[in-house]
């Protein structure tokens, strides 16, 4: 290399412009062993990149959050020092820079909750001490679960045949349908925005229900932009010359099937299915009895004589199985593997007039929980389907006439062990709603004495970690039907 | 004997899949040389440094050559008489801000789009920044190597008799020239330098330019695959006797772990095309900013295309390429794990 070349322009300014450079970088070096011991701008440990559960409102579907880091970490300082309060019992999970901590029970609605972790230390890799990790940048971070909600069809006052939402955690009431509608049956659409009701305008008879929507004010699908707090009432269609018998909501809140007759000849009736856009079509299935479709959304159980038959969601399907064992499916779990189903014993003679309770199982299998001579009202699985609680009755004898006795029972899905929660004074045919964090039991009492009407009651099974009793108690609402919102 | 193999092995995967990026880049370097005429080309670019720089770096998204293809476009840039600061800035920037690189990296990252924005940020940024320190350097020969200085030298010098002509001054007769001369049949005599390469593309005949295209992708095949050659068997050799493990276990903590991956991306020599998926094996154990540091220095600077771009500059540039690249990476990825 000659002096010449040296000289050029580029040699000057590429010198000069390393040199600076590295100033700059000392400068960076120097700031940041400065700020090692005391905080200061730069920060130099570890810190929390994302917190997927930070500032939302979580629900029973929200089963796990993810804490992302900048860099991997001790593992073990991390599970020492990350503190939720109120704690929610979980699990840690790591996938290197991420951790997952999933939650062993949903998270009880109605709380506050805070996430904090500090002290925990980077990971260090090799055979070097593990205090040598830099400390974490103190983290805390806030999420809240919804309120306890649920809704009812009232009884008194100007409640009385309208839906009312109410608000446990904030004991607030709302009446969601107009004055007009006397509302028969609802279910509630997956995201608690919606509720999908049958009613009839007063002084008509329930045979000439419809079938409407009506919104909540509340949504829980975090990517909703709209939050409308007005109740607005839409009927879904008008086809007069069909009677609705009953109907049920697919759990992903997209189809709706109905069993509907015609008016003029009514030995014709069927499964129609409602779809979002309004699409509607008769699936042509052979007549059944009750239906329930599936947690999946996609097919339809649909009591065929003296079996279920699977079917797709589709007009004129052929059955995906037949269980020809079952007479009826009481209930699915919610995630979809179990299923409570009553066998009616008809081709076993030493167990008829008796009724089995089965849990099959989706992915094939059945075992029995119990035979019972009563019978089986409804039933639930705990939202992490570990336990069905039940509604059942025993037949008592009483002076040479029989009495049905109902009473509530949990069932261990684990032991098989039946544990007898409650007592019903009354028989009645009553549907129960299992809370989604899984407090407990909705369910209401016609009184009988006085001026009749009905109340609503909660009873709350003893938790599986202490042996305490059902808690019942009864709220200061009159109604019906109570079911709880997502 | 076990070594030996697997530098084998790495020699010959850098070579496959670095060779046919070098071959479009000689593709394209050649169809530019036979099929532009360079003088509309240098009169569209910008004057202005700076702009020229930042339209350099974003030629990459016309020329989608991975950094092995890029050299060969960038000395033909040169060749051509482009402003240094444009071929500097399309020769970093080039093999990360091309339509192929961001797609491949936003399919590896699909749940960080800040990595695909970032490298390409940075990578612009280092392209402008190195591109404008060297346009102060007017006369691009002192950077080159001293036989392809010698070619740039012959067009500088001579200017070709259209240049004179368009300035309406009367041409000097051909035959009053010294040099080596060919007598075409129309009995104007054509001077043989390399201005015979740089005349105008519409005054030659189509099996002329097919012949001249072909023979500069034999020229440079020749010249740059040697030079590929060479610096994959470098490469190799580095990886087999300074294993990978060694240089991830020196990364710790914040600048560690950044150094340490800036390393590991010159060592591994890996195409642009395909580094965010080799990276994203360390995206569970590294910092981002270390994760970037890889994504935006290796594919500037790596021991295999040293080699190639030996073929165009002197040693001492490369070395300010790299010394500036590494500083201005290493600034850019402490800053974001820092800030960021």
């Amino acid at each position: 290399m000659t002096k010449s070349n040296i000289q050029q322009p580029i040699d000057k300014i590429a010198i000069t412009s390393i040199l600076s450079l590295g100033l700059v970088i000392c400068l960076l070096v120097w700031g940041s062993k400065a700020c090692e011991a005391n905080q200061c701008f730069i920060h130099v440990g570890p810190r929390v990149q994302d917190f997927s559960w930070s500032g939302k409102q979580i629900g029973a579907e929200d089963t796990a959050f993810i804490l992302t880091f900048d860099r991997p970490m001790d593992e073990e300082s991390v599970a020492e020092n990350l503190v939720i309060n109120p704690p929610l019992p979980g699990k840690i999970s790591w996938a290197g820079r991420r951790l997952a901590y999933t939650l062993t029970t949903p998270a009880p609605y109605g709380e506050n909750y805070e996430l904090r972790l500090r002290d925990a230390r980077e990971k260090i890799r090799g055979d070097q001490d593990k205090n040598q990790g830099k400390v974490i940048e103190p983290f805390t971070s806030q999420f809240s679960s919804r309120d306890r909600a649920f809704v009812y069809i009232g009884a008194e006052g100007e409640e009385q045949g309208r839906l009312v939402l109410f608000n446990l955690t904030e004991q607030r009431h709302k009446i969601l349908t107009p004055k007009n509608l006397k509302v028969i049956d609802f279910e509630i659409y997956p995201q608690g925005d919606r509720i999908l009701f049958s009613a009839t305008k007063p002084n008509q008879s329930s045979a000439n229900n419809q079938l409407y929507t009506v919104t909540t004010g509340l949504n829980f699908d975090s990517e909703a932009t709209t939050n409308n707090d007005r109740e607005s009432v839409k009927l879904i269609f008008k086809r007069k010359s069909y009677q609705n018998l009953n109907f049920d909501l697919s759990p992903n809140g997209k189809t709706i099937v109905i069993r509907r007759a015609n008016r003029k000849n009514l030995g014709e009736f069927g499964l129609w299915k409602l779809e979002e856009n309004g699409n509607l079509e008769a699936l042509n299935n052979p007549p059944g009895g009750d239906f329930l479709i599936t947690p999946d959304s996609q097919s339809l159980a649909l009591a065929i004589g003296e079996g279920i038959a699977i079917l797709p969601l589709e007009p004129n399907a052929e059955p995906i199985a037949f269980l020809s064992k079952f007479g009826r499916v009481v209930t699915f779990s919610r995630n979809g593997y179990f299923s409570a189903m009553v066998n009616y014993n008809r081709d076993n003679p030493e167990l008829a007039y008796n009724k089995s309770l089965f849990l099959v199982y989706t992915r094939g299998g059945e075992e029995k929980l119990f035979d019972t001579n009563g019978s089986i009202l409804d039933c639930e699985f705990n939202p992490t389907a570990t336990k069905l609680y039940c509604l059942l009755t025993q037949l008592i004898e009483e002076a040479e006439e029989y009495r049905e006795q109902p009473y509530f029972a949990g069932i261990d899905l684990k032991t098989k062990e039946i544990l007898p929660l409650l007592v019903l004074p009354e028989y009645q045919d009553i549907k129960i709603s299992m809370a989604s964090d899984g407090l407990g039991i909705l369910f209401d009492q016609a009184i009988v004495e006085g001026n009749g009407g009905s109340r609503i009651w909660l009873l709350i099974p003893p938790s599986s970690s202490e042996s305490n009793k059902p808690q019942l108690e009864q709220l200061p609402l009159a109604g019906s039907r109570p079911q709880w919102l997502p | 004997m076990n070594q030996l193999y697997n530098a084998f092995t790495l020699f010959f995967s850098l070579l496959v899949e670095a060779m046919p990026f070098l071959l479009l880049g000689v593709l394209l370097s050649s169809a530019l040389l036979s099929l532009m005429d360079e003088r509309q080309l240098i009169a569209k670019l910008p004057r202005n440094p700076i702009l020229g720089a930042i339209i350099g770096s974003c030629i990459g998204f016309a020329f989608p050559v991975c950094e092995c293809g890029n050299v060969p476009v960038a000395r033909r840039l040169i060749l051509q008489g482009v402003p240094t600061s444009l071929a500097v800035g399309f020769l970093l920037a080039a093999p990360t801000i091309n339509p192929i690189v961001i797609w491949s990296t936003s399919v590896a990252f699909p749940d960080r789009p800040e990595i695909v924005l970032l490298r390409i940020l940075f990578s612009l940024a280092i392209a402008i920044i190195i591109g404008s320190i060297f346009s102060v350097q007017k006369d691009p020969r002192p950077l080159l190597q001293s036989m392809l200085a010698r070619r740039l030298n012959t067009f500088i010098s001579r200017p070709s008799p259209r240049v004179t002509q368009e300035k309406g001054k009367e041409p000097l007769p051909a035959l009053l020239q010294s040099g080596t001369f060919l007598l075409s049949g129309e009995g104007s005599p054509i001077a043989m330098t390399e201005t015979l390469a740089r005349t105008p593309v519409q005054q030659q005949v189509l099996p002329n330019k097919l012949v001249q295209f072909l023979e500069n992708i034999a020229l440079e095949l020749r010249e740059l695959g040697g030079m590929l050659v060479l610096g994959s068997a470098i490469a190799a050799g580095i990886q087999v006797f300074v294993p990978r493990e060694l240089i991830l276990s020196l990364g710790q903590g914040t600048m560690g772990s950044i150094l340490a991956m800036m390393v590991l991306a010159a060592l591994v020599s890996i195409c642009s095309t395909v580094d965010s998926f080799f990276v994203l094996s360390f995206a569970s154990t590294f910092t981002t900013g270390s994760l970037l540091a890889f994504l935006v220095f290796g594919p500037i600077i790596d021991i295999k295309s040293v080699g190639l771009m030996l073929s165009i500059f002197r040693p001492r540039i490369i070395f300010y390429f790299f010394a500036l690249a590494a500083q201005l990476t290493f600034i850019f990825a402490l800053g974001y794990s820092y800030f960021g």
